[in-house]
């Protein structure tokens, strides 16, 4: 009666994990094993693999677990299309393009990246309509390492604030600032309020007086490692040179940062610093004795400020 | 050294040490469950049927376990981010004369039925391994895969997979 009930035990779960006996081919595998191979696979592979035959094709679709490089998303105000551009970084760069239409953009798009991971989310355009909150649920799962968001306005700001915050294991911001017109009350406390991450870039084509010495030490303050600020011009002063410089020098962490400055204003900086005792002249800027710390200023000749980079002496 | 007796489904018995037992989540189930470990009752003795494993199988999984005693056993679903897994050159070695066979298979259906998880995942990623890089026709060869499209069907799903040629 003992050994009954062991095979009973010993038997459960023989449909669901054994193979056709009349089959020795990996498509009679049960889908399970079949999934987790399947997960193992680049984007190539299982493309090439889907195309095989209807069992796998279903199979692949519902795996999850797609690995890219890059994943962009682009939305238009005037379009329920989202489309998707995925990039795979092989030997060469592929790319490949995916629209999720009115119907089925929620549900299309959570299947398609059903616990996906890659190394940059790429947001170009504002993502709207019914979709957004199942899209952020989706895009807050994912694994990724930087998120690159192209904020038009002030609630695309709010949901790339949202996703930085939601991002468990993100390390890098981008923020492409492409507002029309920033106005600049706006503009400041939406920066005033980043949360902390590793790494923060700011690109603007424009120049953005907002980024006062406030604003720049936020920025610095809520990134770890590295602060650049990639614009013709800033609102930031010779006390925010200051500022920074020390929070760098005084500071243990490897630090990099850059942003642009006037010529007016790194002069001051520098001709109050070469006269001080703790700082070391440099040929384009200064060095802090004690901690090593340096920072440089660079021409730029095609117009805009000239550009500032400051370091630590362990930074990489 | 207590030893466990696994029989196969084709009633090999298997001396197998209790300690390598624990890498298996279904057989270590069945221990604790009806206490097959404690000495003192009958139940000691009793062997452990394994209806879904066959005596070459068994063998071979029982082999990989003697070598990977010690590792840590994983826990719940593997959460590991997939393309980080490498296959170690033991492991690699031990999968490979099998590896275009069917016996292969039948050991990762194995470790899926006795929720062998290392073995598992190591088998999947072994298997995921040998067709990196392949042409479609080149995997329809080596998975045995029947070609049931249709020339439109085929055509449509070419174009959309145009990005992977």
């Amino acid at each position: 009666k003992f050994r009954r009930l062991i095979m009973a035990i010993a038997s459960r779960g023989r449909n669901e994990t054994q193979m056709d006996k009349n089959q020795t081919s990996h498509t009679s595998l049960p889908t399970e094993i079949l999934k987790t191979i399947i997960e193992y696979l680049d984007e190539i592979d299982r493309a090439r693999l889907s195309s095989l035959n209807q069992q796998l094709r279903s199979i692949e679709k519902i795996t999850g677990h797609r690995r890219f490089s890059t994943v962009e998303l682009r939305q238009s105000y005037d379009a329920p299309t989202l489309e998707v551009r995925t990039r795979i970084q092989t030997h060469l760069a592929q790319e490949k393009s995916k629209s999720f239409g009115e119907d089925d953009t929620a549900k299309g798009f959570c299947e398609f990246f059903k616990e996906a991971s890659t190394d940059v989310l790429k947001i170009k355009e504002f993502i709207h309509g019914e979709a957004v909150p199942q899209l952020h649920r989706v895009l807050s799962a994912l694994k990724l390492n930087e998120l690159n968001y192209g904020i038009t306005d002030e609630n695309v700001f709010k949901q790339m604030f949202v996703l930085i915050k939601t991002f468990k294991q993100i390390k890098s911001v981008r923020i492409n600032w492409n507002v029309a017109y920033t106005n600049d009350l706006i503009a400041k406390p939406l920066i005033l309020n980043l949360p902390p991450t590793d790494e923060y870039t700011f690109i603007s084509q424009h120049s953005q007086m907002f980024i006062d010495n406030e604003v720049l030490m936020h920025m610095i303050n809520s990134s770890r490692t590295i602060t650049k600020i990639i614009c013709p011009f800033i609102g930031v002063t010779r006390d925010g040179l200051e500022r920074a410089f020390e929070k760098v020098y005084r500071g243990e962490r490897e630090r990099f940062i850059e942003f642009p400055v006037s010529i007016a204003e790194h002069r001051a900086f520098l001709s109050r610093a070469y006269s001080s005792q703790y700082f070391e002249r440099r040929k384009n800027g200064i060095k802090h004795m004690k901690s090593g710390a340096s920072l440089s200023v660079s021409v730029r000749f095609n117009g805009g400020g000239d550009i500032v980079t400051i370091r630590h002496p362990r930074i990489v | 050294m207590v030893l466990i007796t696994l029989v196969s489904s084709d009633e090999q018995n298997f001396p197998v040490e209790r300690e390598l037992l624990k890498q298996s989540g279904t057989i270590e189930t069945l221990i604790v469950n009806m206490n097959l470990d404690d000495e003192d009752t009958d139940a000691a003795a009793m062997p452990i049927p394994l209806p879904n494993v066959k005596g070459d199988v068994l063998e071979k999984v029982i082999q990989w376990m003697e070598h990977h005693k010690g590792d840590p056993v994983k826990e719940g679903d593997n959460e590991d981010n997939n393309a980080e897994i490498v296959v170690p050159q033991w492991d690699d070695d031990f999968f490979k004369p099998a590896m275009y066979g069917s016996k292969h298979l039948e050991l990762t259906v194995a470790a899926s039925y006795l929720d062998i998880k290392n073995l598992l995942t190591l088998s999947c990623k072994a298997i995921s391994n040998t067709f990196k890089g392949k042409t479609g026709p080149q995997i329809r060869e080596e998975w045995g895969v029947p070609n049931e499209f249709t020339p439109e069907e085929e055509e449509a799903i070419r174009k959309e997979n145009e990005w992977s040629e």
